[in-house]
């Protein structure tokens, strides 16, 4: 039965995730470490620690960091595809993938049939994706995935490999996910032949690179994928080279280590392997259990074999030496003599289920059989994050040997992890050493007093020293395991402490102490205490006798009292943190005479970085939540015996960079600034250009002539001044002036006046005519949607230079309220730049006329006295072109006079003013020249007296009009004419008033009212057909 | 009212061709310091780690850090610059900085650069200021850099009064790193002297934001309240893991970087990230507000 799966859309799935992930990493690139955390999550996060709900915690940062856009949901549809694919039946398979095969990368899904134990008739299926890359043939990799997990766990690395030029057979292990078979623990009879059936199966596929018959293979894994590379690498020659990362090398040694202590003249206890007493590495283990078991079987799909096993373990037995020799079927120290391929060694510090004397044993045994092999320690392992950031050191290594086939250098790369002080670093040394250093190693003392340390009854409470797949790398792992180790029962541990250090060290390797354990006499007592207890909490048993019964008639059964269990672990103090070292703990397990032992105690290879002032604490306890340890109570008097000694590798080159900014970040630094320098000069650039276009065209414009009278009322010395300078333009000139607000209201549409030096030219319209709007603009706060306005012939623009020629009011005084008017003033005058002597404070405050009101805070003033105090900032420095906006507004009718007078004064030393109001008798009263303007347009312009008429007009009420024009047409006045409704207007010339009324009376004609002077109103009403108040 | 004799004063000509410094950076500066709101919130700054101080004392001696069996343990585990505040002066003093750091310097920024144009607007100077004629542009620089002064001036009154009531309440020992190392003093002053520079530097996307806001709105409330909105929401989202890496064009998203000069060992990519997007989100918002400055109808 060969299915296959529709290959295009999982690609097409596959392709936008990793284009989410890039988007996404991008900005910071972090392309790399998103990939990275994608391999993480998939191929090493349910590695081991393969809970569902492990599984799905890791996998979440994954899909978050993938989700540029849609492509979380792309991670769901991707296993849903698989799923789906692995489900449907045998019918939805050639087309597509014949299909898929004609054109560029495409994955294929069949299933691989071997058999089931070797030499068996009976087969099982392996659920297989092959990826090929776009260029055919190519050398092949074959991944293996890590405990409970499946082939889609390895689709990103896959896909990575893929896209790197490799065809990538990824596929499930036999007991797990659509693979038939029973987990063997990677089997020599049961996984490791599988693999060599998928690598027949690369062998017969084209896309694969073949040397003389021989596919170029190279096979990698994490993990239980990892001692699966190891152990299919030594047994098939096929294989080019292999890569095992964080994995075992003896299983027994992993999870049921022997003793890390030994009892120093242990002449008398010198036996066989099998008289190696070992520990239980439980925590770990159950989890690994846990991790193959089903709803249906409590023992899953183990063999029933490892099933017994484990149960046997967890019991707290030894192991047999059936049970060593099933567990050697599946370590790859068993058969790495024939081991040839170059083979690279990932080994985690922080990881407490295979540790660094795992990769340590296969580097040796490799060495041994001459195959080349480069061993590399990362910050990293099952208890800190899985196999993440090593994604670029694979990749690398198979195109150095497996596409190429590069001599492998002998150099040894070690992480050390970061500490309180320092930064994570990478270090680098001439060779791998060992991990008792490559040197004598560090001496370095521990005090402490002999301490004395009980085990428990039962062994509860616990110390614990961390949970198995907890990364403590992690800020929180690290926060966890600190709140949990803090409640480690203080009775169950003795501390051995340092000194604080003066020198820096780094260690590399397993440190090595001696201790004095003693067992204590009273561990007998101990013991028929423990049963005391039990009896007496049995309920029933409260008389004394049953009680002695118990303590004397009940010899302890388990142990011989000689028998020690106990756990070292080195942590490092700085400042008032301490933290325990990678590497987990090492287990005691041996067997002391009465009088005790010095036992020599191997810790867990590890890399720490001492800094000058870290305190080394050496910790031995007689529990240990990872290991399963004695249920029998006990005590110890244990004692430090010599100073520990660091082996440490010498650092051929150090890599550094963490901590440091990115050099993105430095450039983007840069390059900001840079943008922001180029916006300012720019800024600045055009602020220069715009004055010095105004200048040019204050030059080169003819300037209107100057207005007749203006040189005779200008004192003597400003006309001398004026003959100098070239003639300029009128102080205002404004052309076809037009402004649409944004909410589509045309204000000012089509204005043009110009207004003459000498001039007060009031501006006249109705409420909303586009006064203040043609105003604003003349002062540059507001942009013309067309038109210009120009002063003195320069264009005024927001900002422009010759608007310090003109003094503002525009629209309401604006102060800063708590500043008195003097202070107000002095700072609006400040901020001029111009100096005080030009400002003439004194004329401009005495049009204030604020008298004492002039030193208190501008809030306290009326309208009037700010309306003032705002005229006199306009005059400040005395500008030759005074803009008023309504300034009489608030005002007496004495100020309004006063004002009046101020404003022809001011005009008349040759100066200019402009007075908007909707005051008719103001602007007749105070102006020489008027413009009209309703509804945004100009209705007319022109001296006051054109647009009023004559002062000397007189509008006179009868009741013949025409009779009434005959007659004072008669009398010879300069001009006559009717007047709505019932009434004449005469411009009587040299007859005055009482003659021209003589005449109409002469004439008959009834003189009903009469009035003398200018009529704007009327004027007014008039140009602007004005309405009557309906509406 | 009608003393005025403009006749005898000859009409004087500012000419165009005579250019004057427009308002000067020390008028500004008089202005601003000449408001209240301006003076409490330096008020504020100066006067908080002596608040902090007088909070500690209500609050109790400090507890033993050093107190040994599991309670000392557990505390270890879980120490901050809270709970260490009373070890030394500079401790003290970089716990008033992480206290400000969050939120109060935010508001701070926000309110002086959201005053800078819409505050004039509102009490109708600006069209006045703008008559003088101040160019434009002049005038927001003047108003960016007095803001920017008294901003980095309250930080670092902050930073120096913390020291001192530090030193005084506490002694000189340097900062007690929260699960690390115990720093020199003069280590300590450096590393203070770096985080209220990186704090600063935290702060540029709200004066960024604050000159954009200020000159788009005309009231000096709406300009502040947005900033301050802004940083909210900013750091709301900051607050959702799942959006992963987009948070980094947060601008709120790096503004505890001034925290790795209180830790062991110092980190300095997350401050170089943090002056990296203070920058790109200041040079943005800032080009934007002058461009719309530059070209505002100013009405009001």
């Amino acid at each position: 039965m060969r299915r296959t799966a529709p290959a295009t859309p999982r690609g097409s799935d596959a392709r936008q995730r990793r284009t989410g992930t890039k988007r996404a990493g991008r900005p910071h690139g972090r392309v790399r470490a998103a990939v990275a955390t994608l391999a993480v999550a998939i191929l090493a996060s349910g590695l081991a620690l393969a809970t569902g709900a492990t599984t799905a915690t890791a996998a979440t940062p994954a899909a978050a960091t993938a989700s540029a856009s849609a492509s979380a949901s792309a991670v769901a549809s991707a296993s849903a595809v698989a799923a789906a694919t692995a489900a449907t039946s045998p019918s939805a398979t050639a087309p597509a993938s014949t299909a898929a095969a004609s054109t560029g990368p495409h994955v294929r899904s069949f299933f691989v049939p071997v058999a089931e134990s070797p030499g068996s008739a009976s087969t099982i299926q392996l659920d297989v994706d092959l990826y090929t890359p776009a260029v055919t043939p190519a050398p092949a990799v074959l991944l293996a995935h890590g405990f409970g997990q499946t082939k889609a766990d390895l689709v990103p690395e896959a896909k990575e490999l893929q896209d790197a030029g490799y065809v990538v057979l990824a596929y499930t292990a036999r007991g797990f996910g659509q693979s038939g078979g029973s987990i063997g623990l990677d089997s020599l009879s049961g996984e490791v032949p599988d693999a060599r059936a998928l690598v027949d199966v690369l062998a017969s596929e084209p896309a694969v690179q073949n040397v003389n018959g021989d596919p170029v293979v190279g096979v990698v894994g994490g993990s239980y994928g990892g001692a699966l590379a190891l152990m299919l690498g030594a047994t098939d020659p096929r294989i080019d080279t292999v890569v095992a990362a964080i994995t075992w090398n003896n299983l027994a040694q992993a999870l049921v280590p022997s003793s890390a202590g030994v009892v120093a003249d242990s002449s008398t206890s010198s036996g066989t392997a099998t008289d190696v007493l070992r520990d239980f590495k439980s925590g770990w283990a159950s989890r690994l259990f846990g991790a193959g078991i089903t709803p249906t079987d409590p023992c899953g799909r183990f063999t029933p074999a490892f099933c017994a096993l484990y149960q046997n373990l967890i019991s707290g037995a030894q192991p047999s030496a059936a049970d060593l020799a099933l567990l050697a079927q599946s370590s790859p120290s068993t058969v790495l003599s024939g081991m040839k391929a170059p083979t690279l060694l990932l080994q985690g510090l922080q990881d407490n289920l295979f540790g660094l004397d795992q990769a340590d044993a296969n580097e040796q045994q490799l060495v041994k059989a001459g195959a080349p092999v480069s061993l590399q320690w990362f910050n990293g392992g099952h208890d800190g994050g899985g196999i993440g950031g090593t994604d670029t050191i694979i990749t690398s290594w198979l195109a150095d040997h497996l596409k190429a086939n590069l001599p492998v250098p002998s150099t040894f790369t070690y992480a050390v992890p970061p500490s309180a002080t320092g930064f994570g670093q990478t270090i680098t040394a001439a060779s791998y050493p060992g991990l008792n250093g490559a040197s004598t190693g560090q001496q370095i003392a521990l005090a402490g007093a002999e301490t004395s340390i009980v085990n428990p009854p039962g062994g509860q409470p616990e110390s614990v020293t961390g949970v198995p797949g907890l990364n403590t790398g992690s800020v929180a792992g690290g926060a966890i395991s600190g709140l949990l180790s803090a409640s480690n029962p203080p009775a169950e541990q003795a501390a051995f402490v340092s000194a604080p250090l003066t020198d820096p060290v780094i260690l590399a390797g397993a440190a090595t102490v001696r201790v004095h354990v003693t067992p204590a006499p009273e561990n007998a007592a101990l013991e028929s205490a423990a049963s005391t207890n039990a009896g007496s909490t049995n309920p029933g048993s409260t008389n004394a006798a049953s009680t002695n019964a118990a303590a004397t008639g009940a010899p302890p059964t388990t142990t011989a009292s000689s028998d020690a269990v106990l756990y070292a672990q080195l942590s490092v103090t700085t400042g008032t943190a301490t933290r325990a070292l990678p590497g987990g703990v090492a287990p005691i397990h041996v067997a002391l005479p009465a009088s005790g032992a010095d036992v020599t105690v191997t810790l867990p290879a590890t890399a720490w970085s001492f800094t000058p002032g870290d305190r080394l604490t050496l910790t031995i306890r007689t529990s240990d939540s990872q290991f399963s340890g004695a249920a029998t109570p006990a005590a110890y008097s244990v004692a430090i015996d010599g100073p520990i000694t660091l082996p440490t590798v010498a650092a051929q080159s150090t890599d550094k960079s963490a901590g440091l900014p990115t050099l993105g970040s430095l450039i983007g630094i840069g390059v900001t600034l840079l943008v922001a320098l180029g916006l300012i000069v720019v800024a600045l650039i055009r602020s220069r250009r715009s004055p010095a276009t105004a200048k040019a065209s204050t030059s080169t414009r003819p300037g209107a002539s100057p207005v007749p009278g203006e040189a005779a009322a200008a004192p003597s010395a400003a006309a001398a001044f004026e003959s100098e300078r070239e003639p300029e333009g009128p102080p205002l000139q404004i052309n076809g002036l037009t402004k649409r607000f944004r909410s589509g209201f045309l204000a000012v549409d089509d204005v043009s006046f110009t207004v003459e030096r000498g001039q007060v030219l009031g501006l006249l319209g109705e409420n909303g005519a586009g006064k203040t709007t043609t105003l604003r603009m003349v002062a540059g706060l507001i942009r013309p949607d067309s038109g210009s306005a120009s002063s003195f012939g320069a264009t005024i623009s927001p900002g422009s230079p010759v608007l310090s020629r003109l003094g503002c009011f525009i629209e309401g005084p604006g102060f800063l309220p708590h500043l008195s008017g003097r202070r107000n003033l002095e700072l609006y005058w400040a901020a001029t730049g111009r100096p005080a002597s030009e400002a003439q404070f004194d004329e401009a405050l005495a049009v204030a006329d604020l008298g004492g009101a002039l030193a208190k805070p501008v809030r306290g003033y009326s309208q009037g006295m700010r309306q003032r105090l705002a005229i006199a900032q306009a005059m400040l420095g005395m500008p030759d072109l005074l803009v008023l906006d309504e300034p009489t507004n608030g005002l007496d009718p004495p100020q309004i006079t006063a004002l009046r007078g101020v404003l022809r004064r001011y005009a008349e030393g040759g100066r200019t003013v402009i007075v908007s109001s909707h005051l008719l008798g103001e602007v007749e009263l105070t102006c020489t020249h008027v413009v009209v303007m309703s509804h945004g347009k100009v209705v007319a312009t022109g001296p006051v007296g054109d647009i009023a008429g004559d002062s000397s007009e007189l509008v006179i009420g009868v009741t013949d009009v025409d009779a009434a024009l005959a007659a004072v047409r008669n009398l010879g006045v300069d001009r006559a004419e009717a007047h709505e409704p019932s009434g004449i207007r005469v411009l009587p010339g040299a007859h005055p008033v009482d003659s021209v009324v003589a005449t109409l009376v002469e004439a008959g004609v009834g003189v009903t009212s009469l009035q003398r002077g200018r009529h704007l109103e009327e004027a007014f009403l008039s140009l602007i057909g004005a309405r009557e108040p309906s509406a | 009212m009608s003393t005025v004799r403009a006749s005898t004063a000859p009409a004087t000509r500012v000419t165009a061709e005579r250019r004057h410094t427009t308002m000067p950076f020390r008028v500004e500066l008089a202005r601003q310091l000449s408001q209240w709101r301006v003076r409490i919130v330096l008020i504020i700054l100066v006067v908080l780690p002596i608040i902090v101080r007088i909070a500690l004392l209500v609050g109790g001696p400090p507890a033993s850090s050093s107190s040994g069996g599991g309670t000392g343990a557990s505390s270890s585990s879980t120490t901050s610059l809270i709970a260490l505040a009373q070890v030394s002066g500079t401790t003290f003093a970089a716990f008033v900085i992480e206290l400000s750091a969050g939120f109060l310097l935010t508001i701070i920024a926000a309110l002086l650069f959201g005053d800078m144009i819409a505050g004039e607007a509102s009490r109708s100077t600006l069209k006045y200021l703008l008559t003088i004629p101040v160019p434009r542009l002049r005038l927001l620089w003047v108003k960016v850099a007095v803001a920017s002064t008294l901003l980095l001036a309250g930080l670092i009154a902050l930073a120096v009064v913390a020291v001192v009531v530090g030193v005084i309440s506490y002694g000189t020992g340097g900062i007690q790193i929260p699960n690390g190392p115990q720093l020199s003093f003069a280590d300590s002053l450096g590393r203070i002297a770096l985080a209220t520079a990186t704090g600063a530097s935290g702060l540029l996307w709200a004066a960024g934001l604050g000159t954009l806001l200020t000159v788009v709105a005309n009231s000096p409330l709406a300009a502040a309240g947005g900033v301050v909105l802004v940083s909210i929401l900013s750091r709301l989202l900051d607050s959702i893991p799942t959006l992963g890496d987009i948070r980094v064009v947060l601008p709120t998203h790096y503004s505890a970087a001034f925290d790795q000069f209180f830790m062991s060992p110092v980190d300095l990519a997350p401050v170089a990230n943090s002056v990296l997007s203070g920058l790109v989100w200041a040079v943005v918002f800032g080009a934007v507000g002058a461009w719309w400055f530059s070209r505002k109808d100013i009405s009001g």
